[in-house]
């Protein structure tokens, strides 16, 4: 198993070196220049070119992706084209909050539609199944901001149940952090979880014909140990790669509900960086979205062959 | 009509009767037969050889004895009695304490049937904690009694092979596991549904000495089904022949292999290549496919297959009728003329 890890740790390393040569030929590939775009059709050409030189952007690109790479190794991400700042601190004050509502996120996901998924396969054909998987399609259609408005009305408008937007570090007020998670980690959780249901359901059906599933029944094993050890350990594993797909499009994809609850997390800083065309800013976003999905990946990877002895090769 | 005490059914001659077994799959007109009126005992300590060629039944017969069926399969009509107890008059759970425990099945591909997930010691223990009594659970105890049944199917490194997984074993050593597992509980009736089919020669022979070892030394009574007729001549005491979902004939092994009575049989035996003496020139194979339970023929289902058919001249009897058989003799043919000679 340790093997095994080093071996997939050193395969990410190449890739993420790949991914941030893409992303930067990517990003300089977008038509237009930033300085000249920022600066409007007004722009003075003597104050484009000298901005531009400031920038480094006259640079040849090898140079510029060197320099930006050696950058990165110093925990350096550039200085905003906007408001000139340096980027790094921005990203540190946002992450956390980002990484906060990924996992309560994923919590209901799991929690949700892991079991939902399970039993309705188990119970194909019963009256459990006939009412679940109607609800999981139905959920599957339901936008999340239509979930989150709803919630946002219901539990904190009407109820005053729940604060209705904002963010607490937390660290500096755990239950009312958690109190202000729980509606915008719901949301996702409740759009995400029946497409995990539903394919929980498929794999847990599929395993059902499998002939050591068939030979419990002449092991004479009890029920209990036919669900747990049999039945629920070997359909998570097709699940569980799904799964870390899903983590990595929760982590780039919350721009609309940090909208609806005003979260400060990085998807409305991508939105809003792209707008105002600070291009070093979306770099450096979509640069730590990427990496995020090939450490969730890797993640995964390690994740599975814990759990099926067969991958381990 | 549930039966709790029968007393036809205490039978101290037998340990299992099968008394006009059928099974169909589907329903309704559509229903296909696969297992027809079969009717058979087991003697405590005995092995039962049931040979035929692959869609004659001998599977699903199997797991029909364990009522183990799998949809949409079921068992029509007919008891099986099992150690004075009617199968088909116990609850699920009742069922459920006697396979595995009393009962158990081995089957030709032992590596399908373990979970690929957990180690061979958890796959031997949860058996016996599943049928330990709720509060004996003991876990020290039962490593040791897996241990002690891994060593007693003569599995090399029992130690290092607890630990590891089902697929990291070779096929010879996965049979021993999946034999060990039945046995772990010392069943009174092993169901062995084609064990050695998969595995090379050399470990068939391994694995057919380990099962007559056995019964030997528990008294544990073989259910043993094999489309290898020299298998049967090896290990059984009893075969019987099955074709088309019937039983077409049944004795000790001497008696069937010295003077096999019914067509079907002569033509198995005729297909093996002597073990002493000149080999023919050529060995007689059977013509056709064993036909498929959805078309069936009428009368003896062997007859379009049957040289003694043709060589009588087609008579009307084998078309129309079914062979009546006596079932109380020890060796009987399915057959309209099985004492002629023809």
């Amino acid at each position: 198993m340790f093997r095994y890890a080093v071996r997939r740790i050193l395969a990410a390393l190449p890739l993420l070196l790949a991914l941030s040569m893409i992303l930067f030929l990517y990003i300089h590939a977008v038509p237009g220049d930033p300085i000249a775009g920022m600066l409007g059709p007004n722009g003075n050409p003597a104050l484009i070119k000298q901005l531009r030189h400031a920038a480094g952007l006259d640079q040849s690109l090898p140079t510029q992706y060197w320099h930006w790479f050696v950058g990165l190794f110093h925990g350096s991400l550039g200085v905003s084209l906007v408001s000139g700042q340096p980027i790094t601190p921005i990203l540190v004050q946002r992450i956390p909050a980002t990484l906060q509502l990924t996992v309560a996120a994923l919590f209901f996901t799991v929690l949700l539609g892991l079991p939902v998924g399970f039993f309705a396969g188990v119970y194909k054909g019963s009256w459990l199944d006939r009412i679940l998987s109607p609800l999981s399609l139905i959920g599957l259609s339901i936008p999340v901001f239509w979930v989150g408005t709803l919630l946002f009305l219901v539990l904190g408008v009407h109820l005053r149940w729940l604060p209705t937007a904002g963010y607490v570090p937390f660290s500096q007020s755990p239950i009312e952090s958690l109190r202000l998670t729980f509606m915008p980690a719901f949301a996702l959780g409740f759009t995400l979880a029946p497409f995990l249901a539903r394919l929980t359901r498929a794999a847990t059906i599929e395993l059902r014909q499998e002939q050591f599933i068939v030979h419990t029944t002449a092991k004479g094993l009890r029920r209990s140990t036919v669900l747990g050890r049999y039945l629920a350990r070997n359909a998570v594993l097709p699940v569980l790669s799904v799964l870390g797909l899903q983590l990595g499009t929760l982590i780039g994809g919350q721009v609309i509900v940090e909208q609806v609850f005003n979260w400060p997390g990085i998807g409305r800083l991508i939105v809003e960086g792209a707008i105002q065309r600070d291009y070093l800013m979306v770099q450096s976003l979509i640069l730590i979205i990427a990496s995020s999905y090939i450490v969730i990946n890797l993640g995964v990877e390690l994740l599975h062959a814990w759990l099926d002895p067969r991958v381990r090769l | 009509m549930p039966v709790v005490f029968d007393e036809a059914a205490v039978d101290s001659e037998s340990l299992l009767r099968v008394e006009n077994l059928s099974v169909e799959f589907g329903s309704g007109p559509r229903a296909v037969r696969a297992v027809d009126d079969v009717s058979f005992t087991i003697g405590h300590g005995e092995i039962l050889g049931l040979v035929g060629e692959s869609g004659s039944g001998k599977s699903t017969l199997c797991l029909a004895l364990m009522r183990i069926v799998p949809a949409p399969g079921v068992v029509k009509s007919g008891r099986v009695v099992f150690d004075g107890r009617d199968l088909g008059v116990l609850s699920v759970r009742q069922m459920r304490e006697i396979r595995g425990n009393e009962l158990a099945l081995i089957v030709q591909d032992a590596l399908a049937t373990m979970n690929p997930v957990t180690r061979i010691e958890e796959q031997i223990v949860e058996i016996l904690r599943d049928h330990a009594g709720k509060g004996t659970v003991d876990r020290k105890n039962f490593r040791e009694r897996a241990l002690r049944a891994l060593r007693s199917v003569h599995l090399p490194n029992a130690e290092l092979n607890l630990r590891r997984y089902p697929h990291q074993l070779s096929g010879g050593m996965q049979q021993r596991v999946a034999i060990a597992q039945g046995l772990i509980l010392e069943p009174k009736l092993i169901i062995a549904d084609e064990p050695t089919t998969a595995l090379d020669v050399t470990v068939q022979a391994q694995i057919l000495s380990l099962l007559r070892e056995v019964r030997d030394t528990s008294g544990t009574s073989i259910v043993f089904v094999t489309h290898d007729l020299a298998t049967v001549a090896e290990i059984c005491d009893r075969v019987m022949v099955m074709y088309a979902g019937r039983i077409v004939e049944s004795g000790t092994v001497r008696e069937v292999f010295k003077n096999p009575e019914h067509p079907y049989t002569k033509a198995l035996l005729s297909g093996l290549l002597p073990l002493v003496g000149e080999p023919p020139e050529e060995l007689d194979a059977l013509p056709g496919q064993p036909p498929r339970p959805e078309d069936w023929p009428s009368g003896c289902r062997f007859h379009p297959r049957c040289p003694v058919y043709v060589r009588l001249g087609k008579p009307d009897v084998c078309r129309e009728t079914d062979p009546n058989v006596d079932e109380t003799q020890s060796h009987w043919a399915a057959c309209h003329f099985a004492n002629q000679e023809v």
